[in-house]
């Protein structure tokens, strides 16, 4: 799903230019989840928005979902992005004046899809907010924000996620939770999750750890000891 | 290939993202209405004018057809000729001293008398309901008159008593109420004295040479329904009477210099709302950019959904759209109620007729103008938004996008441009003035970005150290994402508009209230016979030894061809129109006129006796293509008169001594009949006596006071003025709206800064300061900036639209400035202080 080869990125600023990424070689099969960690400015966000084609590298190469990044120009990357790539952010970035329905339907009313709202309806019942359709952000906790921007990354189809620190602004256990539905969400359909976090416990619920460090990755592999899911159930989050 | 959303789902997405409200969108929706308002109103109001001037034309011309000769009535042949036509009134005009027949202090008043067919059309109206034929007529020996109630206040009479007209006595019967064709009478400069032609004969004022305008109203009845008709009538009969020094008017130009006055304001008045719109364009811009700067994550999120930079494009241009739709459908909606209740409100003191109604075509292009400023002003900052990237929602901190929008955008932009600039000239009647108005409004905003870059590269280069607070205030000057530019072009736009209205004020005022020049003549005397010359000035000498009498033969004349080619297929230069418009004075002189200089050729010898020649001034005969040599023909009392060019004269008019366009050898208008025109300059304890003598001595001759003459010509002045400060108004309130934008849009910079000042230990004082020097700086530039484009516009306006004669005002110049600068200081301190006062904590969590 993922192929970076010997990736680089240089961003000038006027204090002169800062080299973020110094040469990352990474493979990500498909339906693989791998998390991402390593201290903050060691490149992770980057690399995340480099797979989303939100950063163009200074020199490598950038194959995703069988696509060549560096050749697609910026209507190209979108459409790639509104086929291929859902985001989950750390402040979930739902937009104010849409409602957790409107906002889970925008990725297919990008594709002009007939059935956005339908489809919306069904990603938000999955995710177990059928009684929060008409809320807008600002009536949701934490927990149902994610929960709706995980729904909006999904809704329409993607084969790659990317969350970076999709439980940063939540508390332990509604982080917990999250992480749940996403692994069960990305099982259940065999999509592809890249995880930026600094939890290394949330890391280590991944197929496969890389550690990232001043641009570079330290290390690759298996987690040590594979976490288990939390065992609640949709139900039991919701009642919560 | 991948299909864009339709744009059904671009308007839902612009609709939703549009729930957050219109706070963002106040100055844009202030500065858009109150743009295409100005635009609308007046344009409405014009076309309410000019529509009124139309349907009332039969009335005010007094006819279909109006056949007018001066000094001459028309003779059996001319006569058969009209009566041919249809129905014929015949009018005569003049003007004359009038007294109380008790009383010796006389009064200028503008004579009407008709015969017992007027009005033709309309109707005449007393104040006692008096029938007009009535009141003129032959009661117990005495003329009866109807007059001005103004003529009863200035000659202490009232109804019953006789007035002295020439050598008559006329009894005052009634009061005008209503008299139809004022308006197409011209220029008044005394209250009207209606009587019959039979009173005008009995007091002897109509003399061989005497100023009297004969006007001959034909009723066409069916034969001239349509327009087309009457186009050919006036053709046909134009065609017969060539020769004869008619001057024909039909009811569609009833009121020629009405119409042009009331063209001339909406045309100055119509470049004012404009502009208030182009300034209040870079309010809107402003305001675009500020709201777009509000939506950088939505738009960012939208990005990362698989939004193309299209998209976002056509998302925003559709809000914009939206609401761009509605300001101008509030401001269509008052632009086309307002004058309505504003004319029906004033009908009673509206010196003109209008038709109240909903004109589309001036609200079309008030809507159109109102569009298209949108679109040239808020598809660069739209252009801008399609690159924000979506990285913006990983990073924390994302310089300003400082890239030129792509192609396509900066086509559309100039695209909105030309169509405006296209529709300006197509809907403005002057495309001189158009032309130069475009390229003012093009040049000062070059001249603004260039001034905000050279001022930033300049502040960056040579200007360190200093107070700390001096170094932040012009650390912001240059930094990333500085305002710089849209405060500088907001304020230059602004200030250099206060200072073009300011200026024009303060002519026009100037002019207004102009001490007559030293030298300038107490009055002038008209109609002086040949026989009455000396005695005349035997009365003035008598008066006052010292008064200096000037005395020139006065003829009147128009031009009909210059060399061979007809008057009325010449194209000359507006400003010089009114010389070929109707009759203009003439007279002959021995030598070279006082107050004027020879250009070229030679002055004629004394005793000349050759064929005719004639001297013109010089400007008239540039614009007439006019040299030494050349022939001009006039037509003096209906003959035509072909003189050869001798010389070219300049002229000073400002003297207010006698000076002529054309003056001619004497041989060659010695022999017509004609008057004499008289200038005397005397002391002011002098005047009321020595008019009280001349009007006893010679009834038919008549004064006028130059100080009354300027007075009238001050009342009209007075009328452009009032619209002057009425545009001042709005552009004042526009450069408000538009300022207040422009500092809005540094306010979250500021916020962030002042938060951060306040934590490392600044006060807000400090803080403040650093604002103010910042503000100066801004101040300053702009304010040289405005001095300068100011003046040229006022120059351009006073000396080209309102041909009036142009001073510059320092004083009021700088004044103006230096209190918009003040009102700078104090709006951007204002945003300052609102700044200093959020929390610093909630404002850094924020960022």
């Amino acid at each position: 799903m993922i192929s970076l080869r010997d990736v680089h990125l240089t961003l000038h600023s006027n204090a002169g230019p800062v080299e973020i990424l110094k040469g990352i070689d990474l493979d990500v099969a498909a339906g693989e989840a791998i998390g991402l960690v390593g201290p903050s400015g060691s490149g992770k966000s980057t690399l995340l928005m480099v797979a989303a084609g939100l950063e163009a590298v200074s020199s490598g190469v950038v194959h995703v979902a069988g696509r060549d990044l560096h050749t697609l120009d910026e209507d190209a990357l979108a459409h790639f992005r509104r086929e291929d790539v859902g985001i989950i952010f750390q402040s979930f970035h739902l937009i104010p004046t849409m409602t957790a329905l409107e906002n889970v339907a925008i990725p297919l009313e990008l594709r002009s899809d007939n059935t956005a709202e339908k489809r919306a309806r069904e990603e938000l019942v999955r995710v177990g907010l059928e009684h929060r359709l008409d809320h807008f952000p600002g009536q949701l906790s934490g927990g149902e924000q994610q929960r709706v921007a995980i729904a909006r990354a999904l809704s329409a189809g993607a084969r790659l996620i990317l969350a970076d620190e999709p439980t940063g602004n939540l508390d332990l256990e509604n982080g917990a939770l999250i992480m749940d539905l996403l692994f069960e969400l990305q099982a259940d359909r065999n999509a592809t999750l890249v995880l930026v976090t600094h939890e290394p416990t949330l890391a280590s619920r991944c197929d496969r750890v890389a550690t990232l460090r001043d641009g570079r990755i330290e290390s690759i592999g298996a987690p040590k000891r594979r976490r288990k899911a939390t065992g609640k159930t949709l139900a039991e989050a919701r009642a919560k | 290939m991948m299909r864009e959303p339709t744009w059904s789902t671009v308007l839902a997405i612009a609709r939703r993202d549009l729930r957050g409200g219109l706070r963002g969108f106040r100055i844009f929706l202030a500065c858009l209405t109150l743009g295409v308002l100005t635009i609308a109103a007046l344009g409405s109001l014009t076309a309410m004018l000019q529509s009124g001037i139309a349907k009332e034309g039969r009335a005010i011309l007094g006819g279909d057809i109006e056949f007018a000769l001066v000094q001459r009535e028309a003779n059996a042949d001319e006569r058969a000729l009209l009566d041919d036509l249809g129905n014929v009134s015949k009018v005569a005009t003049l003007r004359a001293l009038a007294r109380a027949s008790d009383g010796d202090t006389p009064a200028l008043i503008e004579i009407k008398a008709v015969d017992n067919l007027y009005p033709l059309v309309g109707t005449f109206e007393t104040v006692d309901g008096q029938h007009l034929e009535s009141a003129l007529a032959q009661v117990d020996g005495y003329h009866g008159v109807a007059v001005d109630d103004t003529l009863l206040a200035r000659l202490d009479i009232d109804i019953g008593d006789l007035i002295r007209v020439g050598t008559a006595d006329l009894q005052v019967r009634a009061v005008i109420a209503r008299e139809p064709d004022r308006l197409g009478s011209g220029f008044v400069f005394g209250p009207r004295v209606m009587m019959a032609l039979d009173a005008l004969a009995s007091t002897e004022l109509v003399q061989p040479g005497s100023l009297v305008r004969w006007r001959y109203r034909v009723d066409l009845g069916l034969a001239g329904e349509s327009d087309r008709e009457l186009g050919n009538i006036i053709e046909a009969t134009q065609a017969e009477t060539i020769d004869s020094g008619w001057r024909i008017r039909g009811r569609t130009h009833a009121a020629p210099n009405v119409e042009r006055f009331i063209e001339r304001l909406s045309f100055f008045m119509t470049l004012a709302g404009l502009t208030a719109l182009i300034v209040g364009g870079v309010g809107i811009a402003n305001a675009v950019r500020n709201y777009l700067e509000t939506r950088t994550k939505t738009i960012a999120t939208l990005k990362c959904l698989g939004a193309t930079g299209a998209t976002i494009f056509r998302i925003y241009l559709s809000q914009i759209l939206i609401l761009a739709v509605i300001a101008t459908s509030i401001a269509l909606a008052l632009g086309a109620l307002l004058p309505v209740v504003g004319v029906t409100l004033f009908s009673e003191i509206l010196p003109v007729p209008v038709v109240a109604g909903f004109y589309w075509q001036p609200l079309s292009v008030a809507a159109a103008f109102g569009i298209l400023v949108t679109l040239a002003f808020t598809i660069w900052p739209l252009g801008r938004a399609r690159d924000v990237p979506g990285a913006v929602l990983f990073r924390s901190i994302i310089a300003p996008i400082r890239k030129w929008p792509p192609l396509p955008y900066l086509a559309a932009i100039s695209a909105s441009m030309i169509v405006a600039a296209t529709l300006a000239f197509l809907w403005y009647p002057d495309p001189r003035i158009t032309a130069f108005y475009i390229g003012g409004t093009l040049a000062s905003f070059i001249l603004l970005w260039l001034l905000s870059l050279g001022l930033m590269a300049f502040v960056r280069r040579f200007v360190h150290g200093g107070s700390p607070y001096s170094r932040l205030a012009f650390r912001n000057i240059h930094r990333p994402g500085t305002p710089a530019p849209s405060i500088i072009l907001s304020l230059g736009l602004g200030l250099a508009l206060m200072v073009t209205l300011a200026l024009i004020d303060t002519n026009m005022s100037r002019e207004l209230n102009a001490s007559i020049p030293e030298k300038a003549p107490s009055f002038f005397f008209l109609d002086i016979q040949t026989d009455q010359l000396q005695p005349f000035q035997d009365i003035i000498a008598g008066e006052s030894a010292s008064a200096e009498v000037e005395l020139v033969p006065m003829l009147r004349g128009r031009i009909t061809h210059v060399g061979d080619t007809p008057a009325e297929e010449l194209t000359v230069p507006s400003e010089i129109q009114w010389a070929l418009r109707g009759d203009r004075g003439l007279t002959y002189e021995e030598s070279l006129p006082e107050g004027s200089h020879l250009v070229s050729g030679q002055w004629w010898a004394p005793g000349y006796e050759g064929k005719p020649l004639v001297s013109v001034e010089v400007e008239i005969a540039q614009g007439l293509g006019l040299d030494v040599g050349d022939n001009i023909t006039i037509n003096v009392l209906g003959r035509e008169l072909t003189a050869e060019v001798a010389n070219l004269r300049a002229v000073e008019w400002e003297s207010m001594g006698i000076n002529f366009v054309l003056v001619f050898s004497p041989s060659a208008l010695r022999n017509a009949p004609h008057s004499h025109l008289a200038t005397v300059v005397t002391e002011p304890e002098f005047e009321q006596a020595m008019l009280r003598s001349v009007n006893a001595s010679f009834p038919n001759i008549t004064a006028i006071r130059v100080k009354d003459a300027l007075d009238a010509v001050g009342n009209l002045l007075n009328r452009l003025l009032a619209a002057i400060r009425g545009a001042s108004a709005i552009s004042l309130m526009m450069s408000v709206l538009v300022l207040a934008g422009a500092l809005a849009s540094g306010y979250r910079a500021r916020m962030y800064d002042a938060a951060v000042l306040k934590t490392l230990g600044a006060t807000r004082r400090n803080v403040l300061t650093s604002h103010v020097i910042e503000y100066a700086a801004y101040g300053f530039v702009t304010a040289v900036f405005a001095l300068i484009a100011g003046s040229i516009a006022a120059f351009a306006v006073v000396d080209y639209i309102m041909e009036l004669p142009w001073a510059f005002d320092l004083p009021i110049a700088g004044v103006t400035v230096v209190g918009a600068v003040i009102m700078t200081l104090v709006l951007g301190l204002a945003t300052s202080w609102r700044a200093l006062g959020a929390k610093p904590a909630r404002t850094l969590r924020a960022n």
